[in-house]
């Protein structure tokens, strides 16, 4: 009858072994965190806002249509859960804080957009000026013509505030008690024009 | 009475060190992380402290002696810490990606992480000394063997 065990380092060869793989697994799942964790921090400093673009047009009823258009661009291999989309567009009147506010649009929660992973989309908001605002506007003009600066309704300086929020992926945690992770997941990209003072 | 420690002990007591360090490091890591990481046990206190346990019966598999696993189950958990840490920084150290929430180590581990302290190093004791047993029933079957009266031939 032979000896049940053999021993390594003073402990059945079987035991050390189980031990080794313990070891080995956890590792394994921690390194496997650890990657993931490493392209969710690269993913959000990758994704961000590209070619974003005015657009004025005064149709031919006299209408005017102030619009903006951007690119989302997400390299990612993560979808982004839209959130929010909130645009919206000013003319500042560079004498003082007098400010008249055209256009704005807002996207809320929940209505399933989605940016696809490993692709760009392409973001457009517009607003049909008309009424007191298109009157304001029409002031701006004849005010900034008795100072000396001529603007056409195309070439107005319009300002814009653009604001895009969402999530990344499906890493789904407790947005209250576990607030802390909101901001390795969280998308928050802002394009500003002309806004300041 | 003192204690001699040799160098099996020594062995035993560093390899336990190394061996218990990952489980503790992940438990920690998945604590802190709980939505990226994998498998995910959900910050589930139960299975930690399950998990703990089993992570401590090597300690005391290991360790010849019983003062030597109790220490070990802290030196261990202090590697696994440090693991976790490295792993927190393995988006700076590995991609050279700036870590999206700074501080968080700092803030969360101080603020989540003393209960997980507790359950390592109470599940670590009770696992040393189920691992002492199981290495004391190694033993005995082991004497049992070596000490049986062969048949005669």
């Amino acid at each position: 009858m032979e000896m049940s065990g053999k021993t390594w380092f003073g402990v059945n060869r079987v035991a050390f072994l189980l031990t080794v793989v313990l070891s080995i697994l956890f590792l394994s799942f921690s390194v496997a965190s650890a990657v993931t964790y490493s392209k969710v921090t690269l993913a959000q400093q990758e994704i961000a806002l590209e070619d974003p673009q005015q657009i004025v047009d005064v149709k031919q009823n006299g209408t005017l249509f102030v619009g903006f258009s951007v690119k989302v661009a997400n390299p990612s291999e993560f979808d982004i859960r839209i959130s929010s989309i909130n645009w919206y567009s000013l003319i500042r009147n560079g004498t003082d804080a007098d400010v008249i506010y055209l256009a704005s649009n807002y996207t809320a929660e929940n209505v399933g957009l989605r940016v696809e992973a490993r692709s760009d989309a392409d973001i457009t908001l517009g607003w049909y000026v008309t009424g007191t605002d298109r009157a304001e506007v029409n002031g701006f003009i004849n005010y900034s013509a008795s100072i000396g600066q001529d603007y056409t309704l195309l070439t107005v300086p319009y300002s814009h505030s653009f604001e895009f929020n969402g999530w990344l992926g499906d890493f789904k945690h407790d947005y209250y008690r576990e607030n802390y992770l909101n901001g390795m997941v969280r998308i928050d990209l802002t394009y500003t024009y002309g806004m300041e003072e | 009475m003192s204690v001699r420690i040799e160098r099996e002990d020594i062995v035993g007591f560093v390899l336990a060190t190394l061996l218990c360090a990952p489980p503790v490091a992940f438990l920690a890591f998945e604590f802190m992380l709980p939505s990226i990481s994998f498998p995910p046990i959900g910050k589930n206190l139960l299975a930690v402290m399950l998990l703990s346990i089993l992570t401590g019966v090597p300690a005391g598999l290991l360790n010849r002696k019983t003062s030597l696993g109790i220490v070990s189950v802290f030196t261990y958990t202090i590697a696994g810490y440090m693991l976790a840490f490295l792993f927190y920084m393995f988006p700076s150290v590995a991609y050279g990606a700036t870590i999206s929430i700074p501080g968080l180590y700092y803030v969360a581990f101080l603020r989540f992480t003393i209960i997980l302290v507790f359950l390592f190093v109470f599940g670590g004791l009770i696992g040393v000394v189920s691992g002492q047993y199981l290495r004391d029933s190694f033993d005995r079957e082991e004497t049992k063997v070596l000490w049986a009266e062969k048949p005669k031939e």
